[in-house]
């Protein structure tokens, strides 16, 4: 579970990116975050594996109020979260094997990471991640050889190694063609469905958002100004958090518009 | 009063323009049927000429400085050079005992230096390896930890190759201990100033990656930065590895040992013959050696 409690958080440069933020994602929401650029989505995620502190209120993870943890208690929060990046972010010249199991560097010490000591059961957990994406077949390759969505899958896949409980995804699919998207999506409400983990996502494609969410949270300046199912998503509340009406080819969904 | 300070406002807006237009100058965009521009853009003047004749001034500036030969003896450089590759009558004497010095004198001291030079290399670039990971921003983040390692470091390259040796002799007495430590403080200052730059280069997007994994900033560095800097720092290693060999001529004048030493006697002897004799084999080894350094910096990069 992850609680807002009237959180601030504030950029050196004094700029507000979130104002007064409270919200509650429970246990196995596919949760959604929609909103302008430089809405504050982006940091919303971050803030919630302290990637960047907030300045004021409170914020819990899993039973933890994280916001003065650091240190070795970050590290063992860290490792409970999962985080897939817009780039992918792989280690470009390593195997993706290697890639993977990275995933449990935060389950050693740092002499056992200095010398890649892992147990036969994380080695085969990296492997059986890697299948349950359908890459096992490339999992001796480097990194830098796979086209986008396989590099996002061994992202996703590197994620499940850490056998998280919340998978945050910082737009996860913003640099992938739409067929891949869909794809990769398609993992992502698996993963939440059969593992019963909650991902927390932002997304400037409307429709996936709505197809994909179980929640959606909408942001405009720092605040949350829409939080509810999808279905109760209109175009009143998109007005509301993109400033005017979307026009239909501007959802950017693209190909699962039709499905619908 | 009033017309006094408009006057002046005036003035100090004609200097601005100057210099404004010293600076920059106008580039038509469009033209109406009388080629008037309808439209102007300002674009900054390229300062070329102006570098071009500032160095040219340095260059000619500079000769005020130098000492001209008086005399340029090429004729004397060819009696050295006709000495050098054949035995003289006062000091090698025959053919037999001038390729006896080259192969029993010479090519071992050539070895005995390269090994030195081996070591010393190999545990200055092992030594600099902290430093320079603690001197990187991407690394260690805040500016109290990398800012003293960099001045310091900075203090060190700074110090020349041969008044190093000069200071390790003075530590560790005359020999090749000395040699070995002179070449280790010359390495990991190449080695520091190469790496860290090029860490600062790379890309952090696998560091953050790794960070939100769990992983300690150092943790993150060797998983997501070694596979990248592996190539780098082992092309580095060799490079400096070559640039030590040639520098390590010099440390013999220092008392601190390697084939300088042989040269430095033979020269203060004036031998000629043994100076070739010494120098045949040690330009084929330099040579051969760039020419492996080469082949495997392009096989590791």
């Amino acid at each position: 579970m992850i609680k807002f409690d009237h959180v601030d958080k504030i950029y050196p440069n004094g700029y507000k990116a979130l104002d007064d933020v409270s919200l509650t994602v429970n246990d196995g929401d596919f949760l959604c975050i929609i909103g302008l650029s430089g809405a504050g989505k982006s940091t919303l995620i971050r803030t919630i594996n302290k990637m960047h502190d907030i300045q004021h209120g409170q914020l819990i993870v899993n039973d933890v109020d994280i916001s003065k943890i650091k240190g070795k208690k970050l590290r063992e929060l860290r490792k409970n979260i999962g985080m897939i990046f817009q780039s992918f972010n792989l280690v470009k010249r390593s195997s993706v094997y290697k890639n993977v199991l990275s995933g449990r560097v935060g389950y050693h010490n740092t002499f056992e990471n200095l010398f890649n000591i892992y147990s036969k059961k994380e080695k085969m957990l990296a492997l059986q991640s890697l299948d349950k994406l359908g890459i096992l077949d490339k999992a001796f390759v480097r990194a830098d050889q796979l086209s986008g969505g396989q590099q996002q899958r061994v992202a996703l896949a590197r994620a499940l190694t850490q056998e998280p409980s919340i998978i945050l995804a910082d737009e996860p699919v913003a640099s992938l063609d739409p067929v891949t998207t869909l794809s990769v999506m398609d993992d992502f409400k698996r993963i939440n469905k059969d593992y019963h983990i909650t991902i927390v996502a932002n997304m400037h494609h409307v429709d996936l958002a709505l197809k994909y969410a179980t929640r959606v949270i909408g942001i405009k300046q720092g605040k949350i100004v829409f939080d509810g199912l999808p279905s109760e998503v209109n175009d009143d509340i998109l007005l509301n958090i993109y400033g005017r009406a979307l026009k239909h080819s501007e959802k950017l969904g693209d190909v699962d518009t039709n499905e619908k | 009063m009033k017309n006094n300070v408009l006057k002046d406002e005036t003035k100090s807006n004609k200097i601005k323009d100057f210099f404004h237009k010293i600076f920059y100058r106008n580039v038509v965009v469009s033209v109406d049927e009388f080629n008037k521009p309808t439209k102007i853009i300002e674009k900054k003047r390229s300062k070329a000429l102006l570098f071009t004749l500032l160095i040219l001034l340095v260059f000619f500036g500079s000769f005020y400085f130098v000492d001209l030969p008086n005399r340029v003896a090429i004729d004397q450089f060819g009696i050295i050079f006709e000495q050098m590759f054949k035995p003289n009558p006062y000091s090698l004497k025959t053919w037999p005992r001038y390729w006896d010095y080259l192969f029993n004198s010479a090519v071992p001291a050539i070895g005995q230096t390269i090994e030195m030079v081996f070591i010393g290399t190999l545990f200055g670039t092992i030594l600099a390896i902290p430093l320079f990971m603690l001197a990187s921003k991407n690394i260690s983040k805040h500016s109290y930890i990398y800012m003293p390692v960099r001045v310091i470091m900075d203090i060190v390259r700074s110090i020349p190759t041969y008044v190093l040796a000069l200071m390790s002799v003075a530590f560790f007495g005359i020999g090749s201990t000395a040699g070995i430590m002179a070449i280790i403080i010359f390495t990991m200052g190449i080695m520091f100033k190469l790496m860290f730059e090029y860490l600062d280069t790379l890309d952090m997007n696998a560091f953050e990656a790794c960070l939100s994994c769990g992983a300690s900033r150092f943790e993150a560095a060797k998983i997501s930065l070694f596979p990248d800097a592996n190539p780098m720092l082992i092309s580095n290693f060799i490079y400096t590895f070559e640039i030590n060999v040639r520098a390590s001529v010099i440390l013999a004048w220092a008392n601190a040992g390697g084939i300088g030493s042989l040269l430095k006697t033979a020269m203060a002897a004036m031998q000629y013959d043994k100076v070739g004799a010494i120098l045949i084999p040690l330009f084929i080894v330099v040579f051969i050696l760039q020419l492996i350094s080469s082949f495997l910096r392009r096989k590791v990069l």
